[in-house]
């Protein structure tokens, strides 16, 4: 009977110990969650609401008065129309570019000649800071293109991005050439997930490497591929198009995307400047969360059956 | 977790057409890649002089004559110019943004790295009801976007006065959100409980356990997250900028150098060879640990 007694005291003091360690440990990393997530988005939020008053120094309430503002400047403002184009087109190419990448990384996961070199290429640039690629990047369009050209040609021609025609073209270039990267691991990963006794059942039925990709290697890995199209979505709002990299806070208009206008402005404006940019974050949020649910769920909706 | 993928290499022979086509864009692709780059660091061992005159080329004579006095010049010259209210006006050198960016980079890192780990072993473990939600919650916030929420963030962290402190910032990475919690927690369900019950038994404590039985088996993840997220500090910029202007790192460095045009480094070679410094210790890292970075990512989870 004591014998029982004590051990159920044991048991007690270790799960008092377990459950002081519990608290202890996670302690620290809920506070930091409850301050810089909910607190931050919290405060987001009601800044949405109020407007900065430089006599008093303090924030005041304006009602939607920030919200009106946002949806008038949509309707006028030529750079947040100019950005809701951008910024649609940088989504169709960057799916594009993600379709790309499931082909390459199917050809590396076919250990095709030369894959490992193509691996660590395609991977290069997720290495080199974004900054030091697009200087050099930037320099080469300007300086070694035109120049090549003239001495082919005997004509002159203008750097690609000093081109309003080929400006635009030429960053989202440089988006989807330097874009491969995390994606291509991400699925090559993924493919060699795959049993190989599959892949081996299919090559003796006589499967030829595009019905192999198509009926084997795509619907296997598809829930990847969903993950990377969801999250593209979500790039619709966020993605910069790297304009800050090429321009600092001096991109044209015409380039302008959501990301690279909410990021300049924070970086511009002084603290009166937050409630717009919070009412702004707010209506995009409120786009932005639906139509990730609904292509999430139609992708998967529409995805092949295996 | 082991990669079941064993598949035979492809020979140029028995490789569809299918195949042969991604051979060749893959093969263009890694032309127009490495071209550029070379371009650039040709471009960084010319005078201001010869790159007037030969833009494309290597640089004229031998090797040991190229203009590698440019990195020399960068490296003593390189500043950023920075004005705050606690230091006034001062020009910060290659040496303090060297400094700066460690600090970024290794701190926000293992950080970084450190809370979700923590935070992984102790929900996957330990059957709270809390545990739970805490996984929800990262299921949650990183299937909804949240956009636009940096200027509060901004106002938050300066009423806090953690603005413009290298600490603030790690205080403000130390969270445990995103994928590589899922890592972790993985990993740490995975881990039978034979390790922490030995121990126990034996009248080891909860830290102890936690620090001295389990971390070490999950070392290498560890080290592989924490790299990938060094690689990744070091190269950012847009950070610094907004919440550690006083802070410059090396990249914010190349950043200010890009925009400038008030001093010395504003040709193309000197801008280029400042970029080639910048590149080398982290295309060293890669270099060194290329093989876990490259094989230790998939989605989900990070293989052993």
């Amino acid at each position: 009977m004591l014998n029982t007694k004590n051990k159920s005291s044991g048991m007690n003091k270790r799960n008092r110990n377990r459950l002081i360690f519990y608290c202890v440990f996670l302690a620290f990393p809920v506070l930091q969650f409850c301050i810089f997530y909910i607190g931050v988005n919290f405060n987001s939020f009601l800044l949405a609401f109020k407007s900065y008053d430089y006599s008093t120094g303090l924030y005041d309430w304006v009602g939607f008065l920030n919200f009106k503002r946002v949806f008038y400047d949509f309707e006028h403002v030529q750079y947040l129309q100019m950005s809701i184009r951008n910024s649609l087109l940088l989504y169709l190419f960057t799916t594009l570019t993600s379709f790309l990448a499931l082909f390459f990384s199917y050809y590396i996961y076919k250990r095709g000649p030369g894959s490992k070199l193509f691996q660590t290429m395609l991977f290069l640039p997720n290495i080199i800071s974004a900054i030091v690629m697009v200087v050099i990047f930037k320099y080469f369009v300007e300086r070694a293109i035109p120049f090549v050209w003239e001495e082919i040609t005997g004509q002159e021609m203008e750097g690609l991005l000093s081109n309003l025609k080929t400006q635009l073209g030429t960053i989202i270039f440089y988006c989807c050439w330097t874009g491969f990267g995390v994606q291509m691991l991400m699925y090559s990963g993924a493919m060699s997930g795959i049993s190989d006794s599959v892949v081996e059942a299919a090559k003796l039925d006589g499967a030829t490497p595009v019905r192999e990709f198509f009926s084997i290697i795509f619907p296997l890995i598809y829930p990847t591929v969903v993950t990377f199209l969801v999250v593209e979505v979500a790039g619709i709002f966020t993605n910069q198009m790297n304009l800050f990299n090429f321009y600092g806070t001096k991109a044209e208009y015409n380039l302008y995307t959501f990301g690279y206008f909410l990021y300049t402005k924070i970086k511009t404006e002084n603290i009166s400047g937050y409630p717009y940019l919070a009412a702004m974050g707010l209506v995009l949020t409120a786009v932005a969360v639906p139509l990730t649910l609904i292509i999430r769920k139609v992708l998967n909706k529409v995805g092949p059956k295996i | 977790m082991k990669n079941t993928h064993n598949l035979k290499k492809t020979r140029l022979s028995k490789m569809g057409a299918l195949l042969w086509v991604l051979l060749v864009i893959l093969f263009l692709y890694t032309v127009s890649l490495i071209l550029p780059l070379l371009w650039g660091i040709f471009t960084s061992l010319k005078t201001q002089n010869e790159f007037r005159v030969n833009i494309l080329g290597i640089p004229e004579g031998a090797p040991w004559n190229w203009a590698w006095g440019n990195f020399v010049y960068v490296m003593q010259n390189f500043y950023v110019h920075i004005t705050s209210a606690e230091l006034g006006s001062v020009d910060i050198g290659i040496e303090e943004m060297l400094l700066n960016t460690i600090l970024y980079a290794v701190g926000g890192a293992f950080i970084n790295t450190l809370v979700p780990c923590v935070v992984a072993y102790i929900t996957a473990k330990f059957n709270y009801k809390f545990s739970g939600v805490i996984y929800m919650v990262v299921i949650v916030t990183m299937v909804l976007p949240v956009v636009g929420n940096t200027a509060s963030e901004m106002q938050l962290v300066k009423e806090l006065g953690i603005y413009d402190t290298i600490w603030g910032n790690w205080i403000q990475k130390a969270n445990f959100m995103g994928m590589y919690y899922l890592v972790f927690y993985a990993t740490f369900k995975g881990i039978p409980k034979d390790f922490s019950e030995a121990a126990y038994v034996d009248g080891a404590g909860e830290t102890h356990v936690m620090i001295r039985i389990i971390f070490p088996l999950v070392m290498n993840i560890f080290g592989t997250v924490m790299l990938i997220k060094f690689i990744s500090f070091w190269n950012d910029y847009q950070t610094p900028l907004l919440f550690l202007p006083s802070y410059p790192t090396l990249a914010y460095g190349i950043y200010t150098l890009s925009r400038s045009s008030d001093n010395d480094l504003n040709t193309v070679p000197m801008r280029m060879a400042a970029c080639v410094l910048m590149v080398i210790p982290i295309v060293i890292i890669f270099a060194i640990f290329k093989e876990k970075l490259m094989s230790n990512i998939s989605m989900g989870g990070v293989k052993e």
